[in-house]
């Protein structure tokens, strides 16, 4: 396809808008992996919980998604923080295959638990700035996904503002980087676990607010955004939530230009095999030299 | 390479012994259980008994993604045998009462397979119907070959289904060929009625089987000077549940296409598609889809953004008032369910009447006989409640009148607009583009 500036800044923008969306959903895995060294699997069907959450907030009282965020985060912190007192602290220092099973076996529940409840129906919540476009000259942006970014980017900025400055965020910092030497300082590391966890998950309840506002619900919304994000903690640098942050942003550049410039079927054929390459040639990740110690 | 074995590594003649052993025993076992179950060649029996039932064996998903469908095709098929029960069960077989035996295909092939084997074998029935999915039907299909029992399709709709050379394949729906086709017919009528030429057209279809074939179908029927010959000005070929589709809908909007033909099957999908092209401000004069575009549940997610989209479609509440028979079952249908039909249960009536009547013909439940019958069937259209001549078969098992027609979504109700003898309301074309909605 041919590329004119306009339409160049057309995908740039939209690339980076879904980036964010990427950048959100990562930075919780990959800070809970960071922090308790468990990946999990589960993460697409939290989101996937969130969007419901929202969805109902929106259909029964009438409340707009950006004005239910908090308590859906609140709701989704919570959900994680029992979530990892009651099933994730016993798998927790066991062998990766039971820690597998565990987050896929908790996948599996929360999926097929929507579709018992919600049945399988697509859900879309419609809002009074949904069909709103911001046009510069040539270059036109839909509201709701410019909207997304921008919250999107003070989440993220808050997030490392709270890692960086404050207590717990220090304690979850030094827990990840070394557990027993966390325990030795005095740091209460089981409930650190807690709080990453639910930190984590309430990560893509931010991320599913934003994109209520124009994607589609269903129950299989998670797997949809599951390998991209897998390849985004990867590219960043397992455990890096900065480094998921920016790569996020990449991959979603990436992933828009292609589905442009080549073909819509490569979208996720060159972020995988941008995985690969990195998997190959530096393992640790774009991002991942902070991390060593 | 070093291939050396030590002697510790290699194994001892009395493992060898217990291995071939093992094998051997396996094999026998196998080949014992193959003699059971391979079914005897049917044979004619002079002296049939009086047979007291008759046994359909239901092949539809009842549990998975597609179980909304599956639902309604079990409530459909109990509905159905209970009405003809009371009204004397299969007159030729003495009043034989029909039973269906709904099994569960979870939409997964192999499950399928399992299920049809298991209705022949243990529940014994005479025939099956199902089992929506193609890529379930196909594998459920062999095992009715192999066992010589025949097998109604309802609603699957995949070309090669009919290229097998089944014996005891007989398919009431049409096949993604015939189905293509109405695209182009549809789209020829659309210009003769509005003088209004189309000159590009555009595909979009998802990566699956299904998605793949039907857009497959519309390129060989555009190299077709008669049918098509229209600018194809973009193709794009996109996986199923995409993240985002605005560099999709950005290439549709530069080429710019007069008609855009579409096949997206899940509805989250559909609503990306109708919500996307919106925010890049791109709807072409027709938008020709199918399957995730045409359920209620479309309609009530993207709201007033689905106007004057066009959907291929085997059923329409609007048949109701066109055919006594579509408003006698859908009433009934309503009755039982609370709620109107959907594609999937009308289709499920369809192969019901085309049972019932080989049965009632063949005067016998012998497969060949039944077989026979099937293949002789010729029922006029007002038995049944799509809009078709009726239902006959050719030799590869195809029903020859098999069709759809268009609706186009219009004040938030798909109303029939093609063909014009069934249409309920006059076509909008070109369709106004966002700004003038």
């Amino acid at each position: 396809m041919q590329l004119d500036l306009p339409i160049f800044l057309n995908l740039l923008l939209i690339g980076l808008f879904q980036g964010a969306i990427y950048s959100l959903i990562s930075m919780g895995l990959t800070l809970i992996f960071g922090t308790m060294k468990i990946v999990n699997f589960a993460h697409g069907d939290f989101l996937m919980l969130s969007g419901y959450f929202v969805f109902w907030i929106w259909a029964l009282f009438g409340v707009d998604p950006l004005l239910a965020l908090p308590a859906v985060f609140l709701a989704l912190f919570c959900i994680g923080y029992a979530t990892e007192r009651v099933l994730i602290k016993r798998v927790l220092g066991r062998p990766t295959h039971i820690q597998m099973l565990m987050t896929l076996g908790l996948s599996l529940i929360i999926q097929n638990s929507v579709i018992v409840l919600w049945k399988a129906d697509p859900r879309f919540v419609h809002t009074s700035y949904a069909d709103l476009r911001l046009e510069l000259g040539a270059v036109a942006v839909p509201f709701p996904r410019l909207l997304s970014f921008v919250l999107a980017m003070l989440f993220a900025l808050t997030l490392h503002l709270f890692l960086l400055k404050t207590t717990y965020g220090t304690a979850i910092r030094g827990t990840g980087q070394d557990q027993e030497a966390a325990h030795l300082m005095g740091i209460n590391v089981n409930k650190i676990y807690s709080l990453s966890f639910g930190l984590g998950i309430s990560c893509t309840a931010v991320a599913a607010t934003l994109l209520s506002t124009y994607f589609p619900l269903s129950p299989f919304l998670g797997s949809s955004f599951m390998v991209i994000t897998f390849i985004v903690i990867v590219l960043g640098g397992l455990g890096n939530y900065l480094g998921a942050f920016i790569a996020g942003l990449i991959l979603g550049t990436i992933e828009i230009f292609t589905a442009y410039m080549l073909s819509s079927l490569l979208r996720q054929t060159i972020p995988l095999l941008i995985f690969i390459l990195v998997l190959l040639l530096k393992p640790e990740g774009l991002f991942g030299r902070k991390l060593r110690r | 390479m070093r291939t050396i074995c030590t002697r510790k590594e290699a194994i001892t003649r009395i493992q060898a012994i217990i291995i071939v052993a093992v094998v051997v025993v396996a094999a026998v076992a196998g080949g014992i259980a193959w003699t059971f179950t391979t079914p005897p060649t049917p044979t004619t029996t002079s002296a049939a008994p009086k047979v007291e039932e008759v046994r359909i064996g239901i092949l539809a998903p009842l549990t998975g993604a597609a179980a909304y469908f599956g639902d309604g095709m079990k409530a459909m098929s109990e509905l159905l045998a209970k009405k003809i029960n009371d009204e004397g069960g299969i007159k030729s077989l003495g009043g034989a009462k029909v039973r269906m035996i709904v099994a569960d295909t979870e939409g997964k092939p192999d499950v399928g397979k399992t299920q049809a084997r298991r209705l022949i074998t243990e529940n014994k029935v005479h025939l099956i119907i199902g089992a929506l999915h193609s890529g379930v039907t196909l594998p459920a299909a062999q095992e009715s070959e192999r066992y010589g029992i025949p097998f109604i399709c309802d609603a699957s709709s995949h070309v090669d289904l009919t290229r097998q050379g089944f014996r005891w394949f007989f398919r009431t729906w049409g096949s993604d060929a015939i189905f293509a086709r109405n695209y182009f017919e549809c789209m020829k009528w659309m210009q003769n009625k509005t003088g209004i030429k189309i000159k590009t057209i555009a595909f979009i279809s998802e990566e699956s089987l299904f998605g793949v074939g039907v857009a497959t179908e519309w390129e060989k029927l555009n190299v077709d000077p008669e049918m098509g010959g229209y600018k194809l000005v973009a193709y794009i070929r996109h996986p199923v549940s995409p993240t985002d589709l605005t560099s999709e809908a950005m290439t549709l909007k530069a080429a710019n296409p007069d008609v855009v033909l579409s096949v997206q099957t899940p509805m989250p999908d559909a609503i990306l598609w109708t919500k996307t092209l919106k925010a890049v401000d791109f709807f072409p004069k027709a938008f020709m889809t199918t399957a995730g575009f045409i359920f209620p549940e479309y309609v009530s997610s993207v709201g007033k953004d689905g106007e004057y989209i066009i959907g291929r479609e085997g059923w329409s509440i609007d048949l109701t008032a066109r055919k006594p028979i579509a408003k006698e079952i859908n009433d009934l249908f309503k009755k039982e369910a609370n709620r109107d039909m959907h594609v999937y249960t009308m289709q499920m009536h369809t192969t019901i009447v085309v049972a019932r009547d080989a049965l009632e013909r063949a005067a016998s439940v012998d497969p060949e006989k039944l077989r026979q019958a099937l293949a002789n069937t010729d029922i006029p259209g007002d038995k049944i409640i799509p809009p078709w001549k009726g239902v006959k078969f050719d030799n590869t098992g195809q029903n020859i009148y098999a069709n759809n027609f268009m609706v186009q979504l219009y004040k938030g109700v798909y109303h029939a607009i093609w063909p014009e003898e069934i249409a309920t309301i006059p076509l909008v074309y070109p369709a106004p583009t966002w700004k003038e909605r």
